[in-house]
């Protein structure tokens, strides 16, 4: 069942987990800035030789990117510590020795800057509007690049139709590979009355046009601590993944052997904790401690 | 239990009144479908009411009278359900107050909604205008009047309506409807796909934790308003269609008898299917035939 962290129990983490794995919207900023409380922990944890890393399902950003965002909040990333989902994608096809075309319904920027950093073309990114006012007019200024041996979809602001039907016709082929970076829903803004689509909502509507489910790239799926694991060395048992959903981060660290750490900050609150007399059966998204933020282990280390 | 139609049967029908679907009964891509308007036009000379029900969200009842007319069947205005007059209808019916925000076409939904006198708010293309999060925030002004979000066909549809929709969804007292729920139009080729609303509608829910209530076919809605002004008893109506999932479902939902055809996107394989592990999910007709001709041929 899962613990609030406490003195004792932070005192047991500070012994036994050498690595820390943070998720990053949610639990060290989100829509409206850094969260409170957060950077001091990280910076605590560093002070007390632990390596930190940044693991985010967030794709329409590139590591590099991440490294400057760190950089302005203060909170200290190498390249090599941060692992984001456009990342992962062109990773997962480089290391396949993928040597078709890929489209790509995702941004230029993010998506399109890793598939060229691993060396792989791709075609599709940006504004995609309808042209002629009929499916007829639609189907006939399709024109299906040969080339193209995967789909590739992320974070995409200019999802529309026309690429709904692009993708669902290149995937018609079986022998067509269905990569999505990632399947979350929204992305966490506290207190406002705008809700923020995430990637989840660009994938399922090329699901359902295609009828096809996609290989999912980022958490829950191991990939992201794979390559941290390869190069870094490390041991999942003497690692600790902090995030703020259950569905993401917490299956992602029981998908790879690790601690985990559920914090309120993000998406998640105190009803998404089973209480022992709920039912009989644990959850399987529970995670191992809580707090209401990072702060929350902060104040103990 | 699925029967062939058989001529005795076709002695018990002629109590029966009869509901079909358009596309993969009447008509499809190509045309009229080979002896159904012939049907539909002898069961309305025998003096029957023939009603029609499709989830197509993208026209007004009116086109589809017209395009029964080009096809020689004389359609009543009364007798034909489309869900974009059926989304109106509802709200007309629960007395709505307040601003609609739309999904769908202002030639369809919005002159559906403008017959019932509802106000909506429907920005046609919404392009993206804004880099990043907080632009397209600062861009994006709620209109405080919305109280329901209507979501129908859109070919329009963007990651900025999305985004407003489900910002609008935020509130509870906030309406959520939607058309109907079919991922794509039923299109026999395989090599074509058309999204249809359930690509739209379904992103939205996810974004926004709401389920919505749904106008079309299986759920009972359409049948509903059918029957209080037509004083229809179910299971005196048959459902004419070529889907299980979405017209024998609607079908069974309401307490009607069943008549799956084979000119549509049902093959023989899914009236064999009984477990629904391929082929369509849905309910098992209570009869199948090769198309409306068959029946036509025994009335």
């Amino acid at each position: 069942m899962a613990k609030l962290m406490t003195r004792e129990i932070s005192e047991e983490i500070v012994r036994d987990v050498d690595s820390f794995l943070f998720d990053c919207d949610g639990v060290l900023w989100d829509g409206n800035g850094p969260i409170k409380g957060s950077l001091e922990t990280v910076l605590r944890l560093k002070e007390l030789g632990k390596q930190v890393f940044y693991v985010t399902n967030n794709s329409s950003q590139t590591r590099d990117d991440y490294v400057k965002k760190c950089a302005t909040y203060g909170f200290p990333a190498q390249k090599d510590e941060i692992l984001c989902t456009a990342y992962i994608a062109a990773e997962y096809l480089r290391t396949a020795n993928f040597k078709d075309k890929v489209y790509v319904i995702g941004k230029k920027e993010a998506m399109g800057a890793e598939l060229e950093n691993a060396g792989i073309r791709y075609t599709g990114t940006g504004p995609d509007p309808l042209e002629g006012n009929t499916y007829a007019d639609w189907l006939s200024n399709i024109k299906l690049d040969p080339e193209v041996k995967c789909v590739l979809v992320g974070f995409d602001p200019h999802i529309s139709y026309m690429k709904l039907i692009r993708a669902a016709s290149y995937l018609k082929k079986p022998d067509c590979v269905y990569l999505a970076t990632n399947e979350d829903s929204s992305l966490p803004v506290k207190n406002s009355d705008i809700c923020i689509p995430g990637t989840g909502c660009i994938v399922k509507p090329v699901s359902l046009a295609s009828g096809r489910e996609p290989i999912v790239m980022g958490k829950p799926a191991p990939n992201m601590f794979e390559v941290l694991r390869k190069v870094h060395n490390l041991e999942p048992s003497r690692c600790m993944m902090i995030g703020d959903r259950k569905d993401t981060d917490i299956m992602f660290a029981k998908n790879c052997g690790m601690r985990s750490m559920l914090v309120f900050s993000g998406i998640s609150s105190i009803d998404d904790i089973q209480q022992i007399s709920d039912t009989e059966e644990l959850e399987e998204s529970q995670p191992d401690y809580y707090a209401e933020n990072l702060a929350g282990l902060g104040i103990f280390i | 239990m699925k029967r062939s139609i058989a001529k005795r049967k076709l002695i018990r029908f002629s109590g029966v009144v009869p509901l079909t679907s358009f596309t993969g009964v009447l008509w499809d891509a190509d045309g009229p479908i080979h002896g159904s308007i012939e049907t539909v036009s002898k069961l309305k000379r025998m003096g029957k009411q023939v009603f029609c029900a499709t989830n197509n969200s993208s026209q007004t009842r009116d086109h589809y009278v017209k395009k029964c007319e080009s096809y020689g069947y004389a359609a009543e205005k009364d007798e034909v359900l489309c869900t974009a007059y059926i989304a109106a209808k509802y709200l007309h019916a629960s007395n709505f107050q307040g601003k609609v925000y739309m999904i769908g076409g202002k030639d369809s939904m919005g002159a559906e909604l403008d017959k019932v006198g509802i106000e909506y708010i429907c920005p046609g293309p919404d392009p993206l205008e804004g880099g990043n999060y907080s632009e397209w925030h600062t861009n994006m002004k709620l209109d405080p009047e919305v109280k329901c979000v209507l979501v129908g066909y859109d070919p329009d549809f963007s990651y900025m309506k999305m985004m407003r929709a489900a910002s609008y969804l935020k509130n509870p007292d906030c309406l959520y409807l939607v058309t109907n729920e079919d991922n794509t139009f039923p299109v026999k080729d395989p090599n074509f796909c058309i999204p249809d609303v359930g690509c739209i509608s379904k992103p939205i829910s996810m974004a926004s934790g709401r389920v919505p209530i749904v106008m079309g076919k299986p759920t009972r809605n359409m049948f509903e308003v059918l029957r209080k002004i037509h004083n229809l008893d179910p299971p005196r109506c048959m459902m004419v269609g070529d889907r299980k999932d979405t017209d024998m479902m609607f079908a069974k939902n309401c307490g009607m008898r069943s008549l799956l055809v084979l000119s549509g996107i049902s093959t023989i394989a899914d009236i064999k299917q009984t477990s629904g592990k391929s082929g369509m999910e849905g309910a098992q007709p209570d009869f199948y035939a090769e198309s409306l001709a068959s029946l036509g041929a025994f009335i």
